[in-house]
């Protein structure tokens, strides 16, 4: 990559790293693995930049690279998480706005991992459902019914945690 | 359900541990290694690949992942994608990888000392940094590994298996710098065995013959307009062995555009030659 498309890359990569790192967190829940997703999604884009950049919606093709990565990573055998006997008791008893905010992480930690990326691709990244559909490389009504049964667990959730 | 929901949910973020320093020395790397194994891939496609611990493009001539726009069908993923991924055909190593690696520097320096003009010092270059953060002497060999992972995206990451060693040169005012790689053949920083046109926006000249041996050399300049020259040669040794030995006259890399810190590289391609078919640096002593 010659310095110019370089210095391309490296303004976009610093300016969308926020969104990058928060979409890859809500995804994996795990600000550590958020980051390696980002770290090999931007390798990732650095191969591709000379063609990336020139595409219209360069943040919807980061962002399907984001989430295959992540998708795949969920695949391998040692990603996965290793159900615990007992949870470990909280240090302090959290307060009610907390109570929702973990919850509603939790909650999305408890989708399985295309519902929840559909759910964070439909209402975190603001995508359409064909958008979504185009990233999880699946229909748009399966989008529509993935992402209507994440809603539904996360509203009951809310509902739960406010009573 | 909206976007602040889930902000709020995120609460406060940590301080990121992304570096893109980091991912842009791995990648400059990997399209360096890349480039030299697979001249065509780089021309054709005007990308390059090849990683340290991270994911990459392995075939020569992979288009890489397509550009998708909302609408388009994506590619079917490829079941494995490492199945054809270039793997080292030559007989493994009957040496522990540090001592080559001791054994190879000291061949390679005594043949890079003899060959420089007079006066000219060899320091540490940035190309002899691996892994990130852990510097190597001038022209200190170091074994460059990692194992193959096959991704669900069609991508394959890993496969990494070669010696490489580097250094800057200064004589005076002149600055350049000197790097190799020695390679059992097959993998995925082999030499070239044949002349390819040069990459775009770049003149360059290529020579291929046989060495007294039988080693396939093949011998490349490539000139960039204003910019630096790059002198590299690549043997193939009948025991096995690949070499790829570098020579620029700049002292940072090439790649970056800089101007020429001297007339031409520090060592010319027949002295690239002489080093690179020196008997010392073989795989299989």
């Amino acid at each position: 990559m010659k310095r110019p498309e370089e210095a391309g890359y490296r303004d976009y990569v610093t300016t969308r790293m926020d969104v990058m790192r928060r979409t890859a967190y809500l995804l994996c829940r795990d600000w550590h693995l958020a980051d390696d997703l980002v770290s090999i999604t931007i390798g990732k884009l650095y191969r591709h930049w000379s063609r990336a950049r020139q595409v219209e919606h360069l943040d919807a093709y980061v962002r399907r690279i984001l989430v295959r990565t992540w998708l795949d990573e969920k695949a391998r055998a040692w990603r996965r998480e290793e159900p615990a006997e007992t949870l470990p008791e909280p240090p302090v008893l959290p307060s009610d706005d907390v109570v929702e905010r973990i919850g509603l992480l939790e909650l999305l930690d408890a989708l399985p991992p295309r519902r929840r990326a559909a759910v964070v691709l439909r209402y975190y990244c603001d995508l359409s459902i064909e958008e979504t559909a185009e990233i999880l490389e699946c229909s748009a009504g399966t989008v529509k019914s993935q992402t209507a049964r994440g809603l539904e667990s996360l509203r009951a959730l809310v509902a739960a945690s406010r009573n | 359900m909206s976007k602040d929901q889930f902000d709020v949910a995120i609460g406060v973020v940590p301080p990121s541990t992304v570096d893109v320093e980091a991912v842009l020395d791995r990648e400059r790397r990997r399209a360096r290694v890349r480039r030299v194994a697979n001249p065509w891939t780089a021309v054709g496609a005007g990308v390059a690949a090849v990683a340290v611990g991270a994911v990459f493009v392995l075939a020569p001539g992979d288009p890489g992942p397509a550009v998708v726009t909302p609408g388009a069908a994506p590619p079917p993923p490829s079941a494995d994608a490492c199945k054809n991924a270039p793997r080292p055909t030559t007989a493994p190593l009957r040496e522990k990888a540090s001592v080559v690696a001791d054994r190879l520097s000291t061949v390679l320096t005594d043949a890079v000392r003899q060959r420089v003009a007079a006066g000219t010092t060899l320091g540490v270059h940035p190309m002899g940094q691996y892994p990130k953060g852990t510097q190597h002497g001038p022209l200190a060999f170091f074994h460059v590994f990692s194992a193959f992972v096959s991704h669900e995206d069609g991508e394959c990451s890993g496969g990494e298996d070669y010696f490489m060693a580097a250094a800057s040169t200064s004589e005076k005012a002149h600055k350049g710098n000197v790097w190799a790689i020695v390679t059992r053949l097959g993998g995925n920083a082999g030499p070239a065995t044949e002349c390819q046109p040069a990459p775009q926006d770049t003149q360059g000249s290529c020579h291929r013959r046989t060495g007294p041996h039988g080693e396939t050399i093949v011998e490349e300049r490539l000139v960039m307009p204003g910019g630096p020259t790059v002198d590299r040669v690549n043997v193939t040794k009948p025991d096995g062995t690949g070499v790829i030995v570098e020579a620029q006259n700049t002292a940072r890399d090439a790649k970056l555009g800089d101007a020429p810190d001297m007339p031409a590289p520090p060592l010319s391609p027949a002295q690239l030659a002489e080093v690179a078919l020196d008997p010392g640096l073989t795989l299989y002593p």
